[in-house]
């Protein structure tokens, strides 16, 4: 293994940007449903950033100008980003389900994974384009 | 609209990436980028990299996990346009040193706005074509 060169040392996650078809959908599932907030709105580039705690989720309209070089839209398969997770808590899966269920969101099965935090557990819901969204909560000791 | 969420969203922890060569992904983040190997589940050929307090996890499109997910992904129509790394120093000249000495592009530079704030960036892509941003610190203000 070649000695890591980089000029910086890693901090973490800040972003991920997604490209969408339908924004008002996608703003509904990202705030309405999971609870995230509008942060700031550049219809100039055509960039919706949805606050999620600490980092951001960003909504990009395949249709408006940044989305627009990305080509077509996304289809069903053929992901380039299989998930993304977010930390949750409480993590109370049956309420989870019942709310979101509630709300006709995709629920996947529960797992347990190893998350940046440990092995806990988390579902794999579908936001309403398809893009598969794991809901992780903290790290179970049962499993640590 | 009706009741609340039972959950509050503190922020990312993960985002997996589909790639057709997990050996050459594997060697960018890593020893590029100086991701460290977390967690190498074999068997579903998902290997997890830490890029500090959390996980960037690479899936082998013919692996169990990758596989479920259809084929590779195109080099257009793509799910996820890029993401950011936060990184804790922005050296723009040894950054520009270290993409020239690596054969890596600039896709794009320039401040730009994160999850912290204002600061500057600097976007390239990993050998499948996906693009990061390299964040630095975001400027006082």
């Amino acid at each position: 293994m070649s000695e890591n060169s980089a000029p910086f040392s890693l901090k973490g996650l800040d972003h991920v940007v997604i490209r969408c078809r339908d924004l008002a959908a996608l703003k509904r599932f990202y705030c309405d449903v999971l609870g995230g907030t509008i942060q700031e709105e550049d219809t100039e580039i055509g960039l919706y950033q949805v606050r999620v705690g600490s980092h951001i989720v960003d909504l990009m309209p395949v249709d408006e100008p940044s989305g627009r070089k990305g080509g077509p839209a996304p289809g069903k398969n053929g992901h380039n980003m299989d998930h993304f997770a977010l930390q949750v808590v409480p993590y109370d899966d049956d309420a989870i389900r019942t709310y979101l269920s509630r709300h006709g969101v995709e629920l996947g099965s529960t797992i347990i994974r190893g998350g940046a935090e440990g092995e806990g557990p988390g579902i794999h819901i579908k936001d309403p384009e398809g893009n598969t969204v794991e809901l992780k909560g903290p790290p179970d000791p049962a499993y640590n | 609209m009706g009741t609340r969420a039972p959950i509050e969203m503190l922020g990312l922890d993960h985002v997996v990436i589909r790639c057709v060569d997990q050996d050459a992904m594997a060697q960018f983040y890593r020893d590029l980028l100086g991701c460290t190997v977390d967690r190498h589940n074999k068997k579903l050929d998902l290997l997890q990299l830490r890029a500090g307090s959390h996980l960037i996890d690479l899936i082998a499109v013919d692996g169990v996990l990758g596989r479920r997910g259809g084929t590779a992904p195109g080099s257009e129509g793509r799910n996820l346009d890029h993401f950011a790394i936060q990184i804790a120093e922005f050296d723009e000249a040894a950054l520009h040193a270290w993409i020239a000495e690596n054969g890596l592009e600039i896709v794009e530079e320039g401040p730009r706005y994160g999850a912290e704030g204002t600061g500057p960036s600097v976007y390239i892509r990993d050998p499948e074509g996906n693009i990061v941003e390299l964040k630095g610190p975001c400027d006082p203000d």
